[in-house]
């Protein structure tokens, strides 16, 4: 809402909130303290805490901001919850969402988890060196629990990935033959289909909540669908993910370490040429993604599109090195 | 009025967005509380060093006939950028061959030069070939 000052956002939140909590445990709640965190511009995110006899509850809220509310987004971040809680992927617990009561617009309340999304830190400070150490087994057992977990994915949405790019270049406002390019070559060397699986579909930094011993939670999860679970492995690596270290699992980890764990605990083979191929299309679908961001706004948020715009050069050139590393290689 | 006569022209248009620039980091980013607005002004002095960047480059980038920043080789071999563009799309072109993945490599080279330094690799002169 034009003009809403933080203050009386919060407001609305807590009482929207407030209202959620009366109809689930039938007794308004004392709502104490409510920050929003940081980051985060598709959905907002509130860590509020009530006053229970005896003691307090510290919960979250995820909702989306006014101009942008997205009810399916929302509805497959509550099935990916789900499934999460479900299959015994690390995952905050789903207390309370839209598909349970109905408030007027999307919403998830979940447990807190404890740690940090921030890569810079997971990735530099000595305190999360115990986490790094085990970070591309551990995203490797996790993916292959997701992976595994089929029988809690009915109803989910299967995606396809050529026809996801076309749809985003469709809204690109200029030309880049790196990017058509590369979407041309990823129609004439699409593998041939495998069974599907649940999969996250933007499982990286920054959307695991780290504590400095490990993963704690995957976040995220309104992308999730029925794809090859090669998608998850390519995306983790992408370079654009991996926040200035140098290693591909994240900028943290080797392949090797990633692939062993999968293997060893989903019991299935990655296919390195197939690999290969979902990390030139995770490449090329963050390229695009970024290439069609709106444009049009005016004042600040005219300054943050143009600034993003000129960017795209930097997903281009991650797209040539894909290209570049052939089948099988490691970088 | 007097001159200054230390100066001998008006500052270029790449040393006036310099000032700009300069002036929205050093006077107006320490006095703004609002977190947003200071990101977003931040976002703007990036973006004048970007076109400032832009306005100096000595790289092998010119402007083809549409306004799109391209290498001369590729203005050479193709004319335009969505010359080229169409070629990749539509499979004429490889974008995988050996003879144009350089090509395109060195053109987003040249334009992370402009746009993203820090991501751009090292200036050797193998880098400057194709």
């Amino acid at each position: 809402m034009a003009g809403d000052s933080f203050e009386s956002l919060r407001a609305r939140r807590s009482d929207l909130i407030a209202d959620v909590l009366e109809k689930a445990e039938g007794k308004r709640p004392d709502i104490i303290a409510m920050t929003l965190a940081a980051g985060g511009n598709s959905r907002e995110t509130w860590i509020f805490t009530v006053a229970e006899s005896g003691g307090q509850r510290a919960m979250v809220f995820r909702c989306d901001p006014d101009h942008w509310i997205r009810e399916e987004e929302m509805k497959t971040e509550i099935a990916g919850l789900t499934l999460a809680n479900r299959a015994g992927v690390p995952a905050p617990q789903l207390l309370y969402s839209s598909a349970m009561i109905n408030v007027g617009r999307p919403f998830v309340i979940t447990s807190v988890v404890g740690g940090t999304t921030i890569p810079k830190r997971v990735i530099r400070e000595d305190a999360f060196a115990p986490a790094r150490q085990s970070f591309a087994a551990d995203c490797g057992r996790i993916l292959a629990a997701l992976h595994t977990a089929v029988e809690f994915s009915a109803g989910w949405q299967t995606i396809d990935p050529v026809a996801d790019l076309e749809g985003h270049r469709a809204k690109v406002g200029f030309r880049s033959p790196v990017l058509e390019g590369a979407l041309s070559w990823l129609v004439r060397n699409r593998p041939s289909p495998i069974p599907l699986r649940p999969a996250h579909r933007d499982f990286r930094l920054g959307n695991l909540m780290i504590s400095e011993t490990g993963i704690v939670a995957v976040l995220d999860w309104e992308t999730c669908g029925l794809s090859d679970p090669h998608e998850d492995l390519a995306w983790l690596c992408s370079r654009a993910w991996r926040y200035g270290g140098g290693n591909p699992v994240g900028g943290i980890g080797t392949l090797h370490d990633l692939i062993e764990s999968y293997e060893y605990h989903s019991g299935q083979k990655i296919d390195p040429v197939r690999l290969h191929w979902w990390r030139v299309l995770a490449a090329t679908r963050w390229g695009f993604a970024s290439a069609a961001r709106p444009r049009g706004s005016a004042g600040g948020a005219a300054i943050e599109e143009a600034a993003i715009a000129r960017q795209v050069c930097r997903q281009e050139y991650n797209v040539l090195l894909e290209l570049k590393d052939s089948g099988g290689a490691t970088a | 009025m007097t001159r200054d006569r230390g100066i001998a022209e008006p500052p270029p248009a790449a040393e006036l967005v310099a000032l700009v620039a300069a002036f929205l980091l050093r006077d107006v980013v320490p006095v703004i509380s609002d977190a947003k607005l200071r990101y977003r002004v931040r976002a703007a002095e990036n973006l004048l060093r970007l076109a400032q960047r832009e306005m100096t480059c000595d790289g092998d980038l010119v402007r083809d006939e549409n306004g799109y920043l391209i290498t001369g080789q590729m203005q050479q071999a193709f004319g335009t950028l969505d010359r080229l563009s169409d070629q990749l799309g539509d499979g004429t072109l490889d974008i995988a061959s050996a003879d144009v993945l350089p090509l395109l490599e060195r053109y987003v080279i040249e334009k992370l030069r402009i746009a993203a330094p820090d991501a751009a690799p090292p200036d050797v002169p193998e880098n400057r070939k194709g």
